[in-house]
C-alpha cells in the first residue's frame, strides 16, 4: 500500500526518520554557479519527516550532473497526494511503498502495470505487463520468481521510478530472552520468544486506537494484539511464506469463485466452535456500512459490497454451504485475494461476540496462539496482558508463559527499560539511541531491510524524460545519487541502498538483477548518460 | 471569612467557562482531520466518515461543538473516546497517579528547600550556603527532561538502584526518582527563597528583641524568624503544585508514568478534544484552587491578614 502521511509518521517514530540530522547538507538552490537549465524537483509532502534525505538526493545529483536540483515540499499529506492522483503534479515525486503481502507481485503489479491503481508516473510497458502476466499464471512459485526476475530487468532500463533503499527492521530484545525473530511485517515472532527464567515476556506497545475488534482496527498498536489474539484462514510464517492456518483448503478455478474449507474440531478461546457461520457472520458484521467499522474496505472486492447501504454479504458473496464449507464471490477475478485473507480483518469473531460487541471490544475472545489474561486484562494506557490460549492448535504454538504489551509514549523511556532488563522486546529503536546501540544492545538488536520501499517517481508526461532521451536522463539521475552515503548520514545506518523493486525480505527475491548497476553511485558514467541525453535534446 | 472563601469560589466559574473555551478551540484549530486519520493507509470511506463525524457532532460550528461538550459537562457524560473509552474513566484514571507524583515533588521541595536555606540563610556566606548557592544554580540550569535522562541512566539503568521507569500502578520507590526529578528547579527556587527571606528576618527587630528577652536559638529560628521567613515560600509552593502538575507531562513520557501527561499526549495525537478539554480543565482548576489555598495559608502564617473586614 501507499505510504500514506501516518504510516510515515509511525515509520518516523519507528525508525527514527525525523530531521535532526542533515548529514548532508541543503539543496543547493537555482541559480547558483554555472549550473544553468531547468531545476529537477523531487516534490514531497513537508508533515512526512522527508526534508532531510530529498535535499541530500538532490544535492547529490546537482553537484554529480552540475544541474540545479533541489526538494520541493507540499504542505500536507493530502495537497501532494491530490497532485499526484489529479496529474497535476510537475515534477518527480517521492513514493514510498509498503507490502499488502509477502510478495514481489504486490510491488510490481500496482505500481508499474498498465494502468494500475498506484501507477502515479503513468508508466506502460507493453513487455513488463506481458511477463507479469506471465508470472500470474506460473504454475511454480521458481517459475513466476524468474519471470518477475525479466519483469524487473525492464523496469530497470526504462527506470519509471528511481529505487533509494528499504527501510531498516529495527529492533532489540533484553538478555533474558532468546529465539527472538522478526517477521516480513518487522514485528517480532512473539509466539516464538522463550525467557529462561519464566513468566510474559514484556513487549514494547502502545494504546490501541480502537476497540479491539478484527475489523475495526487499522494501526499498529492494536494490530500488534490482535495478530496473536486471532488465527485466520491462512499466516504468513517469519519467512514470508503463505501457510494454511484455519483453513483445510481453498480452491478456486476462476479466480472469483473461493471455496473454502475449515479443519474440523477448532474452537475459540471460549470454547465456542469455528464454523463457517464464524467467518461468514464476523466478515458480513465488519462489511455493513451502518457498523462503521474501519477495515470494511477489505471486504469491497466480495460481491454484495455496499458504501451507500446495508447489504448483506450473505447469500451474495458469502454462502454457507455446510458446518465447515462456505463460499466466496467477488465482484470480479483476483488472483491475490487469498494471500489478503491472511489480514487480522478476516478474522472469524464467536457467535457471542454480535450480542454485546462494545463489550467483545474491551474483552476480545479470539482463536489465535494467544488470549487475554482475563476480563480487564486490557489496562487502558497501561498494558495489555495476553496468555497462552489452549485451545489453539495451529502451527504458531507459544513457546513462552505470555506476552504483556506494555504501552510507552516515549520511545526514549522504552529503551532504558530495554537497558536495565525491564522491557524484553521492542520493534523500535528511538533515534538518540543510533550512536550507540551497536554497543549497548551487542547481539541483540537487528537493522535490517524491511518489506517498505522508498522511491521516487518520474512520470512519463515529463518533459525530457521521455523515448530514449527519458531512459539516458532517468539511468544519470540514478548513478548520481550516492545512496550509500545519504543512508549511512541521514538514516545512521537505518536505511539499506536499494537493489531492486521490492525488498529482500520477500520469498524469491534476488539482489544481482541484470541492470541493477544503474543503482550504482557511478559520477562519470552518470555525467557522461547526461551529455548523451543532451545531443538529443538541450536540458 | 466564608464571604471572601465564597467569593474566590464563585470566581472559579468564569475561569472554568473561560478555559475550557479557549482550550477547545485551540483543539478546534489544530491542523489535520482526526476521522480521516482514522483511516490509516487504506483510508475512509466518505460515507462512513461522515456518519462518524456526525455522531460525534464533528460536521457542526465550533459553538455548537462547544456547547454540546458543556451540556456533556452537566450531565456527566463526557462521550467516549475513539477507542470506545468513557472520557471521565479517561480522567479518573489519569490523574491519581499524577496527583501522587506531584505531592512527592512538592514534598521533597518543600522539606529539602526549606532546610538547606535555613541553613544557608541562617550561616550567610558560609562554606554551607556557597556550595548550595552553587548547586542550586546548576539545578536550575538543567531542563527537567535533561535531569530526568540523567538520574534514569545513572541511577536507574547503571547503578540498578531504583526502577528506571515507573509502569502500571506505581509505587512509592518507583515515583521516588521523577519526583525529585520533577521537583529540581523548584527545590532551588525554595532554597534561595528560603535564604535571602531568613537572612532578612534574622536582622529584624523583633529578631533582635526575642534574642534580648532571653530566648533560647532554637526558639527563635522556629518561631521568630522561620515561621516569619515562610510567606513568601508558601505563594511559591502552592502557585507550584500547578505548575508541578503541568511539568509533570514532560516527567511522565521520560519516566513512562501513565498519569495525565500520557492521557494528555494521546489525546492530542489523536485530536480528541472531549478528552483533551477535560484534562487540562482539571489542571487549571487544581492551579486556581492551590492559590486559593495558599491565599488562605496567609492569615494562618501572619495574624495581621484578615480576610473579613
Amino acid at each position: 500500500m501507499k505510504i500514506s502521511r501516518q504510516t510515515a509518521a509511525i515509520a518516523a517514530a519507528a525508525v527514527g526518520l525525523g530531521l535532526v540530522v542533515t548529514g548532508c547538507g541543503p539543496a543547493t538552490k537555482g541559480g547558483g554557479g554555472d549550473k544553468t537549465g531547468p531545476t529537477f524537483q523531487i516534490a514531497y509532502n513537508a508533515d512526512g519527516g522527508h526534508r532531510a534525505w530529498v535535499d541530500a538526493v538532490a544535492n547529490s545529483i546537482s553537484n554529480t550532473l552540475g544541474i540545479n536540483a533541489s526538494g520541493a515540499p507540499d504542505e500536507t499529506f493530502t495537497a501532494f497526494r491530490t497532485a499526484i492522483t489529479d496529474r497535476t503534479i510537475k515534477s518527480a515525486f517521492r513514493s514510498g511503498w509498503q507490502a499488502d503481502y509477502p510478495r514481489m507481485s504486490n510491488f510490481m503489479l500496482p505500481l508499474y502495470y498498465t494502468g494500475a491503481g498506484s501507477n502515479d508516473g503513468d508508466y506502460s510497458s507493453a513487455e513488463f505487463d506481458s511477463l507479469m502476466d506471465q508470472a500470474n499464471a506460473a504454475a511454480t512459485d521458481d517459475e513466476a520468481n524468474a519471470l518477475i526476475r525479466q519483469a524487473q530487468e525492464v523496469l530497470f532500463k526504462d527506470l519509471p521510478a528511481i529505487p533509494l533503499w528499504y527501510q531498516n527492521t529495527v529492533g532489540g530484545w533484553s538478555t533474558k530472552v532468546s529465539n527472538v525473530e522478526f517477521n516480513w511485517k518487522s514485528v517480532p515472532v512473539f509466539e516464538g520468544i522463550t525467557k529462561a527464567e519464566g513468566g510474559a515476556i514484556t513487549a514494547w506497545g502502545g494504546e490501541p486506537q480502537n476497540p479491539l475488534i478484527p475489523t475495526m482496527t487499522n494501526e499498529v498498536n492494536g494490530g500488534n494484539i490482535l495478530d496473536i489474539l486471532f488465527a485466520q484462514l491462512v499466516y504468513f510464517d517469519a519467512n514470508g511464506e503463505v501457510r494454511n492456518e484455519l483453513a483445510e483448503s481453498i480452491e478456486t478455478e476462476d479466480s472469483q469463485l473461493f471455496t473454502i474449507k475449515i479443519k474440523p474440531n477448532q474452537v475459540f478461546a471460549n470454547g465456542e466452535p469455528i464454523n463457517a457461520a464464524a467467518f461468514v457472520d464476523a466478515w458480513n458484521y465488519g462489511a455493513l456500512a451502518s457498523n462503521e467499522h474501519l477495515s470494511a474496505s477489505f471486504f469491497e472486492p466480495i460481491e454484495g459490497f455496499s458504501w451507500e447501504e446495508d447489504s448483506d454479504l450473505k447469500g451474495k458473496g458469502l454462502n454457507i454451504i455446510d458446518d465447515l464449507t462456505f463460499t466466496i464471490k467477488l465482484v470480479a477475478p483476483q488472483a491475490d485475494f487469498p494471500l489478503f485473507l491472511g489480514y487480522s480483518a478476516f478474522a472469524p469473531l464467536p457467535a457471542s461476540a454480535f450480542a454485546d460487541i462494545e463489550a467483545f471490544g474491551q474483552n476480545p475472545i479470539g482463536n489465535g496462539p494467544y488470549k487475554m489474561a482475563g476480563p480487564g486484562a486490557w489496562e487502558h494506557d497501561r498494558q495489555a496482558t495476553l496468555v497462552p490460549n489452549e485451545n489453539y492448535k495451529g502451527d504458531r504454538q507459544a513457546k513462552n508463559e505470555g506476552i504483556t504489551f506494555k504501552f510507552y509514549t516515549d520511545l526514549n523511556a522504552a529503551y532504558t527499560d530495554l537497558q536495565a532488563n525491564n522491557l524484553d522486546v521492542m520493534h523500535a529503536m528511538p533515534e538518540t539511541a543510533f550512536s550507540t546501540w551497536e554497543t549497548d544492545l551487542a547481539g541483540r538488536m537487528v537493522n535490517e531491510p524491511s518489506a517498505i520501499f522508498q522511491s521516487f517517481t518520474i512520470s512519463q508526461n515529463l518533459d525530457h524524460f521521455k523515448g530514449e532521451e527519458g531512459k539516458l536522463r532517468r539511468a544519470a539521475i540514478s548513478m548520481a545519487i550516492d545512496r550509500e552515503a545519504i543512508t549511512e548520514k541521514i538514516f545512521q545506518g537505518t536505511r539499506s541502498p536499494a537493489q531492486d523493486f521490492t525488498s529482500p525480505v520477500l520469498p524469491g527475491w534476488s539482489g544481482d538483477i541484470a541492470g541493477a548497476d544503474v543503482l550504482q553511485y557511478n559520477p562519470e558514467k552518470a555525467k557522461q548518460l547526461w551529455e548523451e541525453a543532451n545531443k538529443i535534446s538541450q536540458w | 471569612m466564608a464571604k471572601y472563601l465564597g467569593k474566590r469560589l464563585l470566581q472559579l466559574i468564569p475561569v472554568f467557562f473561560g478555559a475550557t473555551l479557549l482550550i477547545y478551540a485551540l483543539v478546534f484549530l489544530m491542523p489535520g482531520d482526526p476521522i480521516a486519520a482514522l483511516g490509516g493507509d487504506r483510508g475512509l470511506n466518505e460515507e462512513v466518515a461522515a456518519r462518524i463525524r456526525a455522531e460525534r457532532h464533528l460536521d457542526q460550528p465550533f459553538l455548537i461543538q462547544y456547547l454540546y461538550y458543556i451540556k456533556g459537562i452537566f450531565t456527566l457524560d463526557l462521550g467516549t473516546t475513539l477507542n470506545a473509552r468513557p472520557v471521565l474513566e479517561v480522567v479518573a484514571n489519569a490523574y491519581p497517579v499524577t496527583v501522587k507524583l506531584a505531592l512527592m515533588a512538592l514534598a521533597i521541595e518543600a522539606v529539602m528547600g526549606v532546610a538547606t536555606g535555613l541553613i544557608a540563610g541562617l550561616r550567610k556566606g558560609g562554606v554551607f550556603d556557597s556550595t548550595f548557592l552553587v548547586v542550586s544554580l546548576v539545578v536550575i540550569a538543567v531542563p527537567t527532561f535533561v535531569m530526568g535522562y540523567v538520574l534514569q541512566f545513572f541511577i536507574g539503568v547503571k547503578l540498578g538502584w531504583l526502577p528506571p521507569t515507573a509502569g502500571t500502578d506505581p509505587g512509592f520507590k518507583s515515583l521516588l526518582m521523577p519526583a525529585c526529578a520533577l521537583a529540581a528547579v523548584s527545590y532551588a527556587y525554595v532554597l534561595r527563597l528560603t535564604r535571602v527571606s531568613v537572612f532578612e528576618t534574622s536582622t529584624a527587630d523583633f529578631v533582635r528583641t526575642a534574642t534580648a528577652k532571653g530566648l533560647t536559638r532554637h526558639r527563635v529560628v522556629s518561631h521568630h524568624i522561620l515561621r516569619n521567613s515562610l510567606i513568601p515560600v508558601v505563594t511559591f509552593l502552592g502557585a507550584d503544585l500547578g505548575a508541578l502538575m503541568g511539568g509533570a507531562v514532560v516527567t511522565e513520557g521520560v519516566f513512562n508514568i501513565h498519569g495525565v501527561g500520557h492521557a494528555l499526549l494521546q489525546a492530542i495525537r489523536q485530536m480528541e478534544p472531549s478528552a483533551v478539554v477535560s484534562l487540562v480543565t482539571v489542571l487549571v482548576m487544581v492551579y486556581m484552587l492551590s492559590n486559593l489555598l495558599v491565599d488562605l495559608l496567609y492569615a494562618a502564617l501572619d495574624p495581621r491578614i484578615r480576610y473579613d473586614s
